[in-house]
């Protein structure tokens, strides 16, 4: 599973862009032994409709989303640099003195040096960041780039230690791998995947998936901020990398349904497997679509704990990894056809 | 010299006490000149006689290190705490990805981050101190005090500019390299000592020594400086494949400076003047005054986003600064 998800950070996957990895998955999808009907929808969105062993009675729908944050072209100044936009929160303290690539193109992303800067200049990085390509000027830059091509990371990945390893792009790749392996197999019941699109830019996608797949439950497969970092107090470290899949109670964009969430910690806890919650009511995923559209649908998310997310240097662990595939296995077994919940 | 020895030379380590951007260089010299040796504070020094008894020397130095950091101790959950070694723009950090220069080897690691969904516009940057290094180690593992950690490496090339980490001074240890390749053999009426001086992010430590040792009569030095940027002042900069910036200051050498000026002329190689109203915050400043006095230049490579991992400079101002410097030991006349 590591190597597919080096795979998918390997991929260029901007909001609205997400051409690359949607090839990769569909061809990951039409390689596969699991019978499924597999189409593209008017948004992007790659709808999988799996065929289990046995009839499910209930429709359940796990979805990841194919985008990562990235930037975007605006405009080119006179002296070549590029102009650009975040798509998705990044912040613009994480993309000073970093890399980025357009497509084959690298840029970095600087400023005057320190040396140069006012004491008060030097606390704060500079109101307007510019990607440089090393363009002459503005027409040779217009020559390379032009507005709305987008940009991403390019740092490549390192593994921290056996388990640990960071990437750009995890946040959702991960996601992905995991819905990947998790239809590897031919699951006990009827199974409804999707892959979105545009969840960076406002959980665009997966309402439109969901309104398509009319799942009765869905659950978001996502990344989600672990802060277990240097000085961060144990009390606002919202989750811990290396503690297990992370079961989201609330966030930013859903109250999450409570007998399910009580039902896959539990779930999680009766097979031996860690799961963890999310200690801070932040962020959001696609679940926060897929409870609104059409008629509604009960939800869960079930989330990797990642450290720097939305950064060149995403960190998490293979044993969440693998822990939190377990897990979605459990669920996809039996909450298709389970009495109580 | 080829742009991969240049490659080598920036993505070895230079931090602190490690010695491996020292024998990187210590290995390209070795072909050049008659005898190379690393000095016990990290500097390298090499010599090539030119044949000719009580020949002058001509130093040419370019320094060694780069900025990075140091680890002061590991805090309980396995992240590395840090402090400065030398002047990194620390505005940098956030998720920067580095490597932690281990008894092991080199230990990937990233400078801890909060995500901007836990975070508000306005919060205050934290102090170096308060900041940490996920290197992966896990809670009660340590790694020793006194181990060096700096920006990773990476190397890329466009459009004839370079970008990659330490090029703040590797482009000029290369500069010199390439001006020692391209008189390899020629008639020279010099003695050339070479050195590629450690310590200087930390006050320009390792060059006094060093030149105290090859006893100069005369002296060029090989730095970065500020190429102009979207926000600097063009004025106070020096323009990026403008050519080699020939520096102009009240501590260098007037008729070096002049000697410098008329050669590039004479050869057709672009240069800009530098001007700086005192000392030049290179190791110039330390070599003018070893011994007696010595008369140095300065030349300097237009460099972007210095002490950043992203440093970036143009092939052809590289290749400027080897160019003049390799007049200057071909044809340059003892300043009298």
């Amino acid at each position: 599973m590591m190597q597919t998800l080096r795979e998918l950070c390997a991929l260029d996957g901007p909001s609205g862009r997400e051409e690359a990895v949607r090839a990769y998955i569909l061809k990951r999808l039409a390689d596969s032994k699991v019978p499924m009907q597999v189409r593209v929808d008017a948004m992007g969105n790659v709808l999988a409709e799996v065929t289990g062993r046995r009839r499910a009675t209930r429709r359940v729908l796990f979805a990841a989303h194919m985008d990562e944050v990235a930037l975007m072209v605006t405009g080119i100044t006179e002296d070549g640099y590029l102009r650009f936009t975040t798509v998705g929160g990044i912040a613009p303290d994480v993309l000073y003195g970093q890399r980025v690539r357009l497509g084959d193109i690298p840029g970095v992303i600087g400023g005057k040096a320190i040396h140069q800067c006012t004491p008060a200049e030097r606390e704060k990085i500079p109101e307007e960041l510019l990607i440089d390509v090393g363009a002459a000027d503005a027409q040779q830059a217009a020559a390379w780039v032009s507005p709305g091509d987008t940009a991403v990371f390019a740092q490549p990945p390192a593994s921290l230690n056996k388990e640990l390893w960071r990437a750009r792009a995890i946040d959702d790749r991960a996601g992905c791998a995991l819905l990947l392996h998790l239809l590897a197999e031919q699951p006990e019941y009827d199974l409804l995947a999707a892959f979105t699109v545009q969840e960076e830019v406002g959980l665009r996608g997966a309402g439109c998936a969901a309104y398509t797949l009319q799942p009765d439950i869905a659950v978001a497969l996502d990344a989600t901020t672990a802060a277990d970092t240097a000085g961060v107090p144990e009390d606002k470290q919202v989750c811990r990398v290396g503690a297990g899949p992370v079961v989201s109670f609330m966030d930013r964009r859903t109250l999450y349904d409570g007998a399910l969430y009580t039902y896959i910690r539990r779930l999680a806890q009766q097979n031996g497997l860690p799961s963890q919650t999310k200690e801070r009511i932040a962020g959001g995923n696609d679940a926060g679509a897929m409870q609104g559209a059409g008629p509604g649908a009960r939800v869960a998310a079930v989330s990797l704990p990642c450290r720097y997310i939305h950064s060149p240097c995403c960190a998490v662990s293979s044993r969440d990894m693998a822990d939190t595939l377990a897990l979605l296995r459990l669920m996809a077994n039996r909450l298709p056809a389970e009495k109580n919940v | 010299m080829q742009l991969t020895d240049l490659e080598k030379l920036c993505g070895a380590a230079g931090v602190g006490n490690c010695r491996e951007a020292a024998e990187t260089a210590a290995q390209l010299l070795r072909p050049l000149v008659d005898t190379v040796d690393i000095r016990p504070d990290g500097s390298v020094t090499g010599y090539r006689r030119c044949g000719r008894p009580d020949a002058p020397v001509l130093l040419l130095e370019a320094h060694i290190d780069e900025v990075g950091f140091v680890v002061t101790n590991t805090d309980p959950a396995g992240f590395l705490k840090v402090d400065a070694c030398g002047h990194a723009d620390e505005r940098v950090l956030e998720a920067q990805p580095v490597l932690v220069y281990t008894e092991d080897g080199p230990r990937p690691g990233v400078f801890c981050s909060t995500p901007p969904h836990l975070r508000k516009d306005g919060d205050p940057r934290p102090a170096l101190a308060d900041r940490g290094i996920d290197a992966g180690l896990h809670p009660g593992e340590q790694v020793p005090a006194g181990t060096f950690a700096g920006f990773a490496p990476h190397f890329e090339t466009y459009n004839g500019q370079v970008c990659a980490k330490a090029l703040d001074d590797r482009s000029g240890v290369y500069a010199v390299l390439c001006a020692l390749e391209q008189t390899l053999g020629r008639p020279c009426a010099w003695d050339i000592a070479v050195l590629f001086a450690s310590g200087e992010e930390l006050g320009c430590r390792g060059a006094a020594p060093a030149a105290f040792a090859a006893a100069p009569q005369a002296a060029i030095a090989v730095d970065v400086s500020f190429a102009y940027v979207p926000g600097s002042q063009a004025h106070a900069c020096g323009r990026m494949g403008g050519g080699v910036m020939v520096g102009v200051s009240p501590c260098l050498d007037k008729r070096l400076s002049d000697d410098m000026i008329w050669l590039a002329r004479q050869k057709n190689i672009p240069y800009q003047c530098e001007v700086m109203g005192e000392s030049t915050g290179t190791d110039a400043d330390r070599i003018t005054l070893t011994r007696g006095g010595v008369p140095c230049a300065l030349l300097s490579i237009p460099l972007k986003y210095m002490h950043t991992p992203v440093e970036k400079t143009a092939v052809c101002d590289i290749q400027a600064v080897a160019d003049l410097m390799a007049a200057y030991i071909e044809e340059g006349e003892m300043p009298v």
